[in-house]
C-alpha cells in the first residue's frame, strides 16, 4: 500500500479565508479559553501588520483596525476534511480522516489510471488550490509514516519500506504528535531526532514513555498493523462556506460558489453521477434564507458549465441583503454512465422530449409567448385560423390559394395612377376571388381579393372592399 | 504510455461516449434543382443554414415548404421564431404541413431569442427551427451551429443581405432574391461544395 497524506496546518484560518477573492485583506481567528481571547491563527496580512498567534484581542485591534476578525469553528474545519476526503474521492476509493489536520489516501491502485506519481500529485496539489486549501503532502508506504513527513516537509515521495526507515530516521522528533511533556522529557535526554530514539533500548523507552509510544515506531515502520477506519460518503452533497466578510457582489459570491462546485465536481467523478438539480443556499444576518434552485437540461458535472449557469441565475437574482455564508446542495444524482451509446447513433443521450421543451420555453418566456396555430373553417381570412395550445388537434382548411405570411391588420395601400401601391407598383395577376360573409356578427366582409406581383417580383394578396371598390388593402405575403 | 494518456487521444473511442462521427443526414428540399446542387442532396439536417434576403414574402417559405411538410407530417416539431408575420395556418395546411407540430414563439429580447432558439434546437425532438432574429453575432451562430449539431435538427436563420460577406459558421448560406419567373438562389456557401450554379425555383400556380 501506498498512502498519501495531506496535512492542513492553516485549516483554522482556511475555513473562512478559501471564501474571500482578496486573500490580502488581514484576518485574525480567535479562540476562546481560560477567560481570555487569543489568536489561533491568521493569515499573511495580518502577520504584516505584526500579529501572532497567542497575541490576545486587544493587541491585534491596536495593530490593525481593519482586521477582519472570526472565532475559531472547530465544527466548520472538522466538516472541512470530510469535504476535502469527499472530493478526493475522484483519486482513490480509500480515504481516511485523522482530525484535526491530515486526510490520508491510499493511492497504490490509482497510478495507473492517473499517469504515475508525479502526475497524481500533481493533480492533488491544483485541486487542493483549486478549494482553497494549503496543504503539505507526502507519500510513505505506511499512513503514520506519510503523516509525519508531511509535517517534516519532505518533498520526495517515498515508496519503499528499506528507503522509509533511511528517511524517518533523519525526522526530527517534533513531528511525532506527542505532547509537550514527551517532547520535552525527550529534549532532556538529548534526543532530537527520530533515529537516536530508536537506537535506545526498546524495554526503557516503553517504561519511560508508555507503550503506545513504541508501538508507533512499528507502525510507521511497517512492523506492526496500522488499520484505518475507511471514509465513507454520503449520499447528498452538502457544503457550506462562511465568508469572511458580508458579501453583496454577484462575482464576490460566484467566487465562493466555484470552491464549492470544485468540492461537488469531486464527489460527483469519485460517485460516478453528475446532477440535475441544484440549490444554492444564501445566508443573511438579518434576513430570511434566499434559496436558488438550479435546474439542467441533461445532468452533468462541469464545473465551467455549472458555474456559467450560477452566474446566468445570480444575475437575474436581487440579494434581499448581504450574504455572510453560502451552501450547495445536491440531492439526486444521476448516474452518467448509464447511457451507453451505440457506435453508429447519431441522436445523443441528452435530449429532452416535447413536453420538457415546451415547459421550459413558457417558463422563461411566458405562456403567451408559446403558441400553436391551427385553421379555423371560416371565410374570411382573418378569421380562418386561431391561435392555440401548442400541440392542439388540427382542423382541415380548403385548398384555396392563400398567402403563407398573414398581416395582423390589413394594411391599406397607396393608389398611384389608379393602380395600388406598395413600394411600388402592383400588377394584378390572379383574381378576383370574392369573399363575402359573416353578415350575421355585424363583423362582415365583402372584398375581391388579387394576386398581384410588384417590380421586384415579390407576390402579394391584396383585396379591395366592395361594393365601391376604391381603397387597396395587402393582407398578405406569399412567402 | 499510461491509461490517462491514452484516453486523452482523440482516435480512442470509449463506449460512455457520443460517437465522434456523426452521419450528416440530408433531407431532401422537394427542389430537384436545389438538391442537385446541395452537398448531399437535400437541406443539412444537424446544421445551421442561413437564409439571406432582402424582403420577406419573396417565396421563402415556398422554398421551405417540401421540407417543413415532410418532418412535421413525420412527427417532428416546427418551431417559429420571431416570424415577421403571421405564418397563415390555411397556407401552411395546403402545402402539406401539419400544424399540429408547429409552435410559435414571439419573444422581445435578442437575449431571450437567442436562447429560446439554441434550447429547441439542441432538444432533438425539433425537426426544423426557423428563426428571424434581430441581431446576432458570430459567435452566437457558432453555438447555434453546435446546438443544431447536439439536436440534429435543422436550423434556418433569417438575416438581411447587408451580413452576406461577414464570415459564418453556418453550414448552407442561400441568397434569395425575387426574380421575373420566380426565386433565385445562389448558394453562397456549402459546406463540402464549391462552385455552385445560381438556380431559380419558378413560380407555380398553386402558390404556396
Amino acid at each position: 500500500m501506498l498512502w498519501l497524506s495531506l496535512y492542513l496546518p492553516q485549516l483554522a484560518r482556511d475555513v473562512f479565508l478559501r471564501g474571500s477573492p482578496q486573500p490580502d485583506t488581514p484576518l485574525a481567528v480567535m479562540e476562546n479559553g481560560n477567560g481570555r481571547q487569543w489568536v489561533a491563527a491568521c493569515n499573511h496580512a495580518a502577520q504584516h501588520c505584526g500579529i501572532a498567534i497567542g497575541m490576545s484581542s486587544g493587541a491585534v485591534y491596536s495593530l490593525c483596525q481593519q482586521i477582519q476578525v472570526q472565532i475559531r469553528d472547530p465544527a466548520a474545519e472538522l466538516e472541512a476534511l470530510r469535504q476535502i476526503a469527499l472530493w478526493a474521492q475522484q483519486f482513490t476509493s480509500l480515504i481516511s480522516l485523522s482530525p484535526p489536520h491530515d486526510v490520508l489516501l491510499e493511492i497504490q491502485g490509482s497510478l495507473m489510471l492517473f499517469g504515475g506519481l508525479a502526475t497524481l500529485r500533481q493533480r492533488i496539489e491544483d485541486g487542493l488550490t483549486a478549494l482553497g486549501y494549503q496543504a503539505a503532502m507526502a507519500i510513505a508506504p505506511t499512513p503514520l509514516a506519510a503523516r509525519w513527513l508531511a509535517r517534516a516537509g519532505y518533498p520526495e515521495a517515498v515508496t519503499e519500506l528499506e528507503e522509509l526507515s533511511r528517511v524517518l530516521r533523519q525526522l526530527p522528533v517534533t513531528v511525532l504528535m506527542q505532547p509537550p511533556a514527551v517532547l520535552k522529557a525527550l529534549h532532556g535526554i538529548g534526543v532530537r531526532r527520530i533515529g537516536e530514539c530508536l537506537r535506545l533500548p526498546r524495554a526503557e523507552l516503553t517504561r519511560r514513555f508508555g507503550k503506545a509510544f513504541l508501538l508507533q515506531f512499528d507502525q510507521a515502520l511497517g512492523d506492526h498493523p496500522d488499520p484505518q477506519a475507511p471514509f465513507e460518503a454520503p449520499a447528498h452533497f452538502a457544503s457550506r462556506l462562511s465568508l469572511p466578510s458580508e458579501v453583496d457582489n454577484t462575482e464576490a459570491l460566484l467566487f465562493a460558489a466555484r470552491r464549492l462546485l470544485v468540492e461537488l465536481v469531486g464527489f460527483l467523478r469519485g460517485q460516478g453521477c453528475g446532477v440535475q438539480r441544484l440549490q444554492l443556499d444564501l445566508y443573511h444576518r438579518y434576513a430570511a434564507h434566499s434559496h436558488l434552485p438550479i435546474g439542467l437540461v441533461s445532468p452533468s458535472r462541469d464545473a465551467e458549465h455549472l458555474i456559467g449557469l450560477f452566474r446566468e441565475h445570480l444575475s437575474r437574482f436581487t440579494l434581499p441583503a448581504p450574504v455572510e455564508a453560502i451552501a450547495l446542495r445536491a440531492e439526486s444524482l444521476t448516474s452518467l454512465s448509464q447511457h451507453s451509446e451505440d457506435l453508429f447513433t447519431t441522436h445523443s443521450a441528452e435530449h429532452v422530449d416535447w413536453p420538457q421543451l415546451c415547459e421550459r420555453l413558457q417558463a422563461r418566456l411566458g405562456p403567451e409567448a408559446v403558441r400553436g396555430i391551427c385553421p379555423v373553417a371560416e371565410h374570411r381570412p382573418e378569421y380562418a385560423w386561431r391561435y392555440c395550445a401548442p400541440g392542439e388537434t388540427d382542423a382541415q382548411a380548403p385548398g384555396l390559394p392563400r398567402p403563407s405570411w398573414l398581416l395582423n391588420e390589413p394594411l391599406a395601400l397607396r393608389i398611384v395612377e389608379g393602380r395600388p401601391w406598395f413600394e411600388g407598383p402592383l400588377q394584378l395577376v390572379q383574381g378576383p376571388e370574392r369573399i363575402e360573409s359573416g353578415w350575421w356578427d355585424g363583423l362582415d366582409v365583402r372584398r375581391d381579393y388579387f394576386i398581384a406581383e410588384s417590380t421586384c417580383h415579390a407576390r402579394y394578396w391584396i383585396y379591395r372592399e366592395l361594393p365601391q371598390a376604391r381603397a387597396w388593402y395587402l393582407h398578405g405575403l406569399f412567402g | 504510455m499510461s491509461l490517462d494518456s491514452v484516453l486523452q487521444r482523440a482516435d480512442v473511442w470509449r463506449g460512455g461516449e457520443q460517437s465522434l462521427h456523426r452521419q450528416v443526414h440530408n433531407l431532401p428540399t422537394g427542389h430537384a434543382a436545389l438538391d442537385a446542387q446541395l452537398s448531399g442532396g437535400g437541406w443539412p439536417v444537424g446544421a445551421l443554414t442561413e437564409c439571406l434576403l432582402a424582403q420577406h414574402g419573396i417565396g421563402e417559405l415556398r422554398l421551405l415548404g417540401p421540407a417543413l411538410a415532410r418532418l412535421s407530417q413525420a412527427g417532428r416539431w416546427l418551431v417559429w421564431v420571431n416570424p415577421p408575420y403571421l405564418p397563415y395556418a390555411p397556407a401552411l395546411n395546403h402545402a402539406g404541413v401539419s400544424l399540429r407540430h408547429n409552435i410559435l414563439l414571439q419573444i422581445e429580447t435578442p437575449d431571450d431569442q437567442l436562447w429560446a432558439i439554441e434550447q429547441a434546437l439542441r432538444s432533438g425532438s425539433c425537426g426544423a427551427v426557423l428563426a428571424w432574429p434581430q441581431r446576432i453575432a458570430p459567435r452566437q451562430l457558432r453555438r447555434l451551429q453546435l446546438a443544431a449539431e447536439m439536436g440534429s435538427a435543422l436550423g434556418i436563420v433569417f438575416r438581411s443581405l447587408e451580413v452576406q460577406h461577414q464570415h459564418s459558421p453556418a453550414a448552407l448560406r442561400l441568397r434569395l432574391a425575387a426574380a421575373a419567373s420566380g426565386l433565385r438562389l445562389d448558394i453562397l456557401k456549402c459546406r463540402g461544395r464549391f462552385n455552385s450554379q445560381p438556380i431559380v425555383l419558378e413560380n407555380d400556380h398553386a402558390v404556396a
